[in-house]
């Protein structure tokens, strides 16, 4: 009786949800002096059962689509998990409203300039145990796990310089008379450019058509030496010429322009 | 009369006392938080059946939610580091596994790498995602057996998009 009731236990405890959440997501080092830094993070058990948390480091490049692929720590040129410790090191245990803080430290090198950066992620270390196994079926299980991503960045203030550059800007009409806009910037600097930026397609009266904002709302990223191709769609246009003008503020002093006209129906394509 | 004037006196210097600004200075701090709620933590597809077979496919659509509360800007991914569902041989490859957003036309195999699923500039409460899954069958390839993997959901900022 009383192993039946103890295995019970034991299921519906692999049945409770194990959340928890992170604060905050973002860690940015700013080296003075070459002086080690300390910032920490919080995890806190959010769920209804004990957890045991992973915590583990990745490196990081963003690709053309803005998607990140994730490496092995240290193994990326301007990872600065080369120079971070963090505590605990080693998995934890968290009682449901239980938090522990996350201390995090980096000693970077003196020569170093620019924009340095990394992962740590907080998972659960135990995926769900399957709830039951028959035999001769075909069937799938999905077991599911959750994991919070920190950003560390590692900054060295007074050397970083904001370059970008418009590479590619490229209109393609359809069928349907709708446009596809390719466009491809590039970080030419050695900081992070937090980028803001629309591209307006306008008539030859200067009257504004469209407005399309590029990336997520308007926003997108873009670390050094790196390249952005961003996609967007505009809406169709009657028989005529136009000028697709695409303004970006990405940080400096100045915004970044770039203009293209165009024809749609019978009259030569510029582009 | 002037027995009162002691009262009266000290009536008078209360109320100015009592009509003087006094700056009270209230500070607080609303740190960045975000919440993500999974509706399960394990899902058993149906059991596949010789009609899903001849379709080649068999569908779980709305077969997890997720809710996810924040007030920074942010992102869920989805990812498995497995790299098939099942260890068996022949194995089943990840890429029968597909997922989509409910409402969306768009099916994605499960990879290895990082893949959105759902972002926002904007702060959310409660915003719920539903998934839908898809796996894809095969009278040849497919022999019986259950077939398991671990899908990992990442919450993350989007600081950076």
């Amino acid at each position: 009786m009383f192993r039946r009731l103890y295995f019970f236990i034991l299921l519906q405890n692999s049945l409770l949800l194990a959340d928890f959440s992170v604060t905050p997501l973002l860690l940015e080092f700013a080296a003075e002096e070459n002086k080690p830094q300390t910032l920490h993070f919080t995890v806190r058990n959010t769920g209804k059962k004990e957890t045991e948390m992973h915590l583990y480091g990745r490196d990081f490049l963003m690709q053309e689509n803005g998607q990140e692929v994730e490496y092995d720590p240290k193994s990326q040129e301007r990872s600065c998990a080369q120079w971070m410790t963090y505590a605990p090191s080693e998995n934890f245990l968290l009682q449901p409203g239980e938090e522990q803080d996350i201390r995090v430290s980096m000693s970077p090198e003196k020569n170093a300039s620019g924009i340095f950066w990394s992962k740590l992620f907080v998972e659960e270390a135990q995926a769900p145990s399957p709830i039951s196994k028959e035999e001769g079926s075909h069937h799938v299980q999905l077991l599911i796990k959750q994991r919070w991503e920190v950003r560390l960045h590692q900054v060295f203030p007074g050397t970083l310089d904001k370059s970008l550059a418009i590479q590619d800007m490229h209109i393609e009409g359809k069928e349907d008379r709708s446009l596809d806009i390719n466009i491809a910037v590039s970080n030419q600097g050695s900081g992070l450019l937090r980028c803001q930026g629309a591209l307006e397609i306008k008539d030859m009266e200067g009257n504004a058509l469209q407005t399309l904002p590029l990336g997520s709302n308007g926003r997108f990223g873009l670390y050094p030496k790196m390249e952005r191709k961003l996609h967007l769609k505009a809406k169709a246009l009657e028989d005529g010429e136009y000028v697709a003008l695409l303004v970006l503020d990405y940080g400096a002093d100045q915004l970044m322009a770039g203009e293209l006209e165009f024809s749609i129906g019978n009259e030569e394509h510029d582009d | 009369m002037t027995k009162y004037l002691p009262f009266i006196a000290c009536f008078i210097s209360l109320s100015l006392w009592g009509a003087q600004e006094l700056n009270v200075l209230v500070q607080m701090t609303v740190p960045p938080l975000q919440n993500l709620e999974l509706s399960q933590n394990s899902l058993n597809m149906p059991e596949s059946k010789t009609e899903d077979f001849d379709r080649g496919y068999i569908d779980f659509p709305d077969a997890l939610t997720l809710n996810i509360s924040s007030n920074v800007p942010w992102k869920v991914l989805v990812h498995t580091e497995d790299l098939t569902l099942t260890n068996r041989n022949p194995p089943k490859p990840l890429a029968d596994l597909l997922w989509k957003r409910s409402k969306r036309n768009r099916y994605r195999a499960l990879r290895n790498k990082t893949r959105r699923v759902a972002r926002s500039q904007n702060p959310v409460f409660d915003r719920k995602i539903d998934l839908d899954f898809r796996v894809l069958l095969d009278w040849v390839d497919d022999s019986p057996g259950n077939y398991q993997t671990t899908l990992i959901f990442t919450v993350a900022g989007n600081d950076v998009p």
